[in-house]
């Protein structure tokens, strides 16, 4: 069996003839449709316009794959773990502030620093500081001293470096500890140890070098960490929470449901005091992909001038799915996982860790919703910086998933697309519809073929 | 037939529902204590009253009684959703939509279908009903709403059931405030003014014990009905359902009926709920709608215990009152929006995570380390306040009793002193030094009986733990010797 | 204790029988495999049936064509020679008098055993009195020898009492087809021969049951008729010693010449 026939099955076109034929005819009007009708002054015209064609299409596309890159981390774990986990939205919201916090703490934007209490301010940096402590008793009855050594050197040449490059103790002190956590990581995926230290000191030497060519590797371990950061939470409470309803779907929900709203609320007391007087702050930031581009950067390329954000995004987006592949489809881990999404019980007597498997999924997927909130936070229209925004990127992320169908990733990504373009698409007519027009698009299929576009049929009995 | 047989039987019946009847005469005697109403002067119930006013624990009566009536309503709402979720296994997360429906449907009908009151039957008809009436009209038109959610829920099981319905409310709530629909449902605000069944006197003590008489009857009524219907024959399909869908419906049950049935009695309890609590708060607005509403009442249930109708509303109680009295008063209005909702999630993983199936089931080593931690709790927090040496001041029975008590709680908490010592810095650290709260004698010591249920609770169940490791590594297995305990 | 059952053939040779349920074409194709094909029988009344075939010969599916669980592809399912109930819902035709079991036991796990058996009772009888419906669930329990554990829920019931719980359920319907599926898997002999005289003593009060089965050797004794089915379609049919000699069955069943029922 090839890559491509895991990808896509070899008896897709058999099963599902008409349903490719639709999404074929589907995405050619889709795709052609921005090119012919423009949005003139009286009404919608025929008007051939190839720029404002080829940025609406690079919008939908981007937009669709933010939404791909949510349903991927909410399908993976429902395929892997069966577990349904509405707290998608909680790590999404717990992304966008771990990064905003982070920021801060650097004094990237050291203006927003004034208005904040500093105990509390101390409290939350504690956090991050007893977790690591927590993680080093880990590891040190783990590992033997001499590797313990090796990863523990790694955080210390390339925030040492920093350091002194810079002297801003503070992004010193998480560039290491993004450094820590990658060795870490590595642990508990049984990488190999020499692999790992390999990694670790690449990491430690080329962030300083990075630096001082002129590369923003601080921006880059920052939102590297939160991502990070919100997988380890993922990890933790998967690990600590769940144990005892692993198997009641319903107990998960209400489990997880309960983890988004406690992230919400933290969030809502820590940044919101006032009732939410701070509300215009997050908005007014001029917030860019952090340090790399300015918000108002336009890249120009054979005429067509396109904001460089989207670009950006939509590049990382496309290379988290790919290194998502690669580690489904390529890697030790990626085999056990795939074990276990078919059979939990007969992977479990090979000799797969179903615990560990779980968490890890589940530290990936919410770490895909992490990282979508570091690249939204590019767009200061949408979503609206509040601790609530949470709910409304969960109910993208479920009508994406029904629509694709459970536990299907290329469903998944399909439907992302497909609810992209028709998001994007209407809001070019008509703002106002373009919540309503992709709903119904998932109403009317979900009565057509209500296990979704790729969905597996459950068998009576 | 022995002639004993009749009394063991009424104890047993007296063990088993005792709870509830003595819940429900407490409830009802609820006035009386705290003096909203005159009461004959028995000294008991006055050295009560004196005593709760003293340490000012349930702030003024009229405030408690507002509580309770909150309490009455949301007793409604989870109960209604249990006999849905809890009892026929339909889970729904999205229980708000029947209950802010409700509460928009009693101002339709009791006033109109537009906001301003001047412009009476320009833009739509008015009904005008009693909002009596029109609180028994929303609760049927909810029970409809739902047999259409019924027939759709026929088709999504399990799972992608509560998906469905967790979507439902949060797409009605943009509806409802979209500008298109300003006239009919008010937009963002909502309607301000929903009138109330009672008619109001204007003096805020007879129109406190009113509510909360009629919200405690409704909550009686309602829930007997609930509690028939679930120990009936009814009942017993609708867990059959819950447990099995299959093998139910090859016994010749109609799933569709039953299932649309539960949905419509659920609903209609929940309509209810929602149009009392319009009336409770005089408003409708769209924020009844949220996810938090549905989540509530999913709290309440599963700490009361999910498949029984009253576990639901001592759910209901339990929560309220600490969040209304507790916490209320420790934080202020402005952040108390978050801490709820924290503890609601803080308590709903705890609760899941070491006794899943609520209170009710839990182990008896959990249940017990819960009664302990809360009466340590009790104790430490009034013990330094009670000069409890003055008691010997007048030597009579009385007083020697109660010193003697308070010594006994005294010298059995000792082990938890520096648990408490420390939690109380540790707390007060939290609550003074990072999140800057300014505390009153009050509300001091509401925190402090907090901290020392955090702290108390887990203490409880450890130490018989730690005793146990202790005992058997300096004697060895002597005092258990002969004695088997499974673990 | 122990029940002796007799291994001999039925002495008694039973009077003409009328047809009770006859299938007509039945077909069930999944995405061009086809679980049933083109199966035609049909069942007397008071009739004791059994059918085999080895795993994945389409003997759950034909179960659930029967009773409603699936739609069939084509064909029709026709009771008392008027009534075509291919396609109808479950519950209608439990209530026309065909039940099941399922493979696997499947109590409400949660309610115990006596409310168990109440629940058949309930749609059969709405307007019952409560000590009425509990009077008729506990003497279903006592024709399974399950009234002592009445009051225990079923998730703490072993799996021999379950299998009976799920006949007791099933015969509470009073169905006049019942239909079993695999009702000795996973007994031990014990247990064996008391759902065997169980469903001995129902047959011989007029039931017509039909049984799927892995377990020839109980099934043989058993059952007056045997239906085979084989790639979803039925190749044999006859008395035990009729299939027991038939070359076709063997082959398809086994793959070789040996077949040995004990």
């Amino acid at each position: 069996m090839s890559f491509l026939d895991k990808v896509i099955p070899p008896d897709i076109w058999q099963k599902e003839k008409w349903i490719i034929l639709g999404l074929l005819g589907f995405f050619i009007f889709c795709v052609s449709f921005p090119f012919i009708f423009q949005n003139t002054d009286s009404g919608i015209g025929i008007l051939l316009d190839l720029e404002s064609g080829i940025k609406l299409n690079i919008f939908a596309i981007q937009t669709g794959s933010l939404y791909a890159l949510l349903a991927i981390g909410f399908s993976l774990i429902y395929g892997v773990a069966k577990q349904l986990k509405l707290s998608l939205g909680g790590y999404f919201v717990l992304g966008a502030y771990c990064q905003f916090f982070l920021l801060e703490t650097v004094e990237i934007v050291p203006e927003f620093r004034t208005d904040f209490d500093g105990l509390m301010f101390l409290g939350l940096a504690l956090l991050p500081i007893v977790l690591i402590i927590v993680l080093l008793v880990f590891t040190y009855t783990i590992f033997s001293i001499r590797e313990f050594i090796f990863i523990l050197v790694a955080p210390i040449i390339s925030g040492g470096g920093i350091i002194a490059i810079d002297g801003n103790l503070v992004a010193g002190f998480y560039v290491g500890l993004a450094a820590l956590i990658i060795g870490l990581t590595g642990w508990y995926l049984e990488l190999p140890k020499r692999e790992i230290a390999l990694g670790s000191f690449f990491y430690a030497l080329s962030m300083p070098i990075l630096y001082i060519i002129g590369f923003p590797s601080i921006y880059f371990s920052l939102m590297l960490l939160s991502v990070v950061f919100t997988a380890c939470v993922a990890m933790i409470s998967d690990r600590y929470l769940l144990d005892t309803v692993r198997h009641s779907h319903i107990s998960v929900m209400i489990v997880t449901f309960a983890l988004a709203l406690i992230f919400q609320s933290i969030v809502q007391i820590v940044y919101f005091p006032q009732n939410g007087d701070n509300f215009t702050r997050f908005q007014s930031i001029d917030w860019s992909f952090p340090g790399i581009v300015p918000k108002t950067g336009i890249t120009t390329f054979l005429g067509i001038s396109i904001p460089t954000i989207r670009i950006i995004s939509l590049i990382f987006s496309l290379i988290a799915v790919i290194l998502l592949y690669i580690f489904i489809y390529r890697t030790k881990f990626g085999i056990a996982l795939r074990a276990v999404s078919q059979d939990e019980e007969a992977a479990a007597l090979v000799g797969v860790n179903i615990r560990k498997t779980t968490a890890l999924v589940s530290g990936v997927g919410m770490g895909l919703a992490g990282f979508a909130a570091v690249l939204t936070s590019s767009f200061s229209a949408r979503p609206l910086w509040n601790p609530f925004m949470g709910w409304p990127v969960l109910i993208w992320a479920i009508a994406v998933v029904t629509l694709g169908g459970m536990g299907s990733l290329g469903g998944s990504i399909i439907a992302a697309f497909i609810i992209g373009y028709s998001e994007i698409l209407v809001s070019s007519i008509n703002p106002s519809y373009s919540v309503a027009i992709p709903f119904l698009i998932v109403i009317l299929v979900m009565i057509l073929k209500p296990e979704g576009l790729f969905g597996e049929k459950k068998e009576v009995e | 037939m022995d002639w004993y047989e009749f009394f063991e039987d009424l104890w047993d019946e007296i063990k088993d529902r005792g709870y509830y009847i003595s819940g429900i005469a407490l409830i009802i005697l609820l006035p009386s204590i705290l003096g909203a109403v005159n009461t004959p002067n028995i000294p008991f119930l006055t050295d009560i009253y004196a005593v709760i006013g003293e340490i000012g624990l349930f702030g003024s009566t009229n405030f408690f009684l507002t509580i309770l009536s909150l309490c009455a309503i949301w007793g409604i709402f989870a109960a209604s959703w249990d006999i849905l979720s809890g009892y026929t296994g339909q889970i729904s997360f999205g229980h708000a939509i029947f209950f802010g429906l409700a509460a928009y449907i009693g101002y339709w009908t009791s006033v109109g279908f537009d906001v301003d009151p001047a412009l009476v039957g320009i833009l739509g008809p008015r009904f005008n009903l009693s909002p009596a009436i029109a609180l028994i009209f929303s609760g049927f038109i909810c029970a409809l709403l739902a047999v259409v959610v019924g027939i759709l829920a026929l088709r999504v099981k399990g799972p992608y059931l509560a998906l469905v319905t967790l979507v439902i409310p949060l797409i009605t709530a943009s509806l409802f405030k979209l500008n298109e629909f300003y006239p009919i449902t008010g937009g963002d605000h909502g309607f301000p003014s929903v009138p109330d069944i009672l008619t109001i006197t204007g003096n805020l003590d007879t129109d406190t014990l009113n509510f909360y008489i009629f919200s405690i009857a409704v909550l009686l009524v309602s829930v007997g009905i609930m509690m028939l219907i679930a120990y009936s024959r009814y009942g017993l399909i609708f867990q059959s359902i819950r447990e099995d869908e299959d093998a139910a419906e090859s016994l010749g049950i109609n799933l569709a009926f039953y299932k649309i049935f539960a949905f419509a009695v659920s609903a209609f309890f929940a309509g209810i709920a929602g149009g009392m609590y319009a009336q409770y708060r005089h408003i409708a607005v769209p924020s009844f709608f949220d996810t938090t509403f549905s989540f509530t009442i999913i709290i309440m249930c599963v700490i009361g215990g999910i498949g029984s109708i009253s576990g639901g509303v001592v759910g209901a109680f339990l929560l309220t009152i600490m969040i209304e009295i507790l916490l209320g008063d420790i934080f202020p209005s402005s952040i108390l929006e978050g801490v709820d909702i924290l503890a609601f999630g803080l308590l709903l993983v705890i609760t899941l995570r070491y006794m899943p199936y609520g209170l009710a089931r839990a182990k008896p080593d959990q249940k017990k380390a819960v009664v302990f931690g809360i009466l340590f709790a009790v104790a430490w927090a009034i013990v330094p306040y009670s000069n409890f040496i003055d008691y010997l001041s007048v030597i009579n029975v009385e007083n020697i009793l109660m010193f003697l008590v308070m010594v006994l709680i005294t010298i059995f908490t000792i082990p938890a002193i520096p648990v408490f010592i420390v939690s109380e810095f540790l707390g007060l650290f939290i609550l003074e030094g990072l999140m800057g709260l300014t505390l009153n004698a009050k509300s001091l010591i509401k925190a402090k009986f907090l901290i020392y249920c955090i702290a108390g609770i887990p203490f409880a169940y450890y130490l018989p733990k730690v005793f146990k490791i202790v005992r058997l590594r300096f004697w060895g297995v002597w005092p258990s010797v002969g004695r088997y305990e499974p673990e | 204790m122990f029940m002796t059952v007799s291994t001999s053939e039925k002495q008694v040779t039973k009077p003409e029988r009328s047809v009770i349920i006859e299938t007509q074409n039945l077909s069930k194709h999944f995405e061009g495999l086809k679980a049933v094909d083109e199966v035609n029988f049909k069942i007397n009344a008071g009739e004791l049936v059994g059918i085999i075939g080895p795993n994945g010969a389409g003997k759950t599916t034909l179960f659930n064509l029967m009773t409603g669980f699936l739609k069939p592809t084509l064909g029709r399912i026709i009771l008392d020679n008027k009534k075509n109930i291919a396609g109808s819902s479950p519950h209608k035709i439990a209530n026309l008098g065909i039940t099941r079991t399922f493979q696997l036991v499947r109590p409400f796990k949660l309610l115990n055993a006596l409310e168990n058996t109440t629940v058949p009772h309930i749609p059969k009888s709405k307007l019952a009195r409560s000590s009425t419906l509990k009077n008729k669930a506990t003497w279903s329990l006592i024709t399974v020898d399950l009234a002592e554990k009445k009051n225990y829920p079923a998730f703490i019931l072993p799996h021999g009492d379950l299998k009976r719980l799920d006949f007791a359920r099933a015969m509470a319907v009073q169905p006049r087809v019942l239909l079993l599926d695999e009702p000795f898997a996973g007994l031990s002999v014990e247990e064996s021969f008391r759902v065997e005289r169980v469903i001995r003593e129902a047959n011989e009060k007029g039931m017509t049951i039909i049984i799927v089965e892995h377990k020839l050797k109980i099934l043989m004794r058993l059952v007056e008729r045997v239906l085979v089915l084989h790639q979803g379609q039925l190749i044999g049919e006859g008395t035990p010693k009729e299939i027991a000699n038939n070359p076709e069955v063997i082959t398809a069943y086994l793959g070789t010449e040996a077949f040995d029922f004990e």
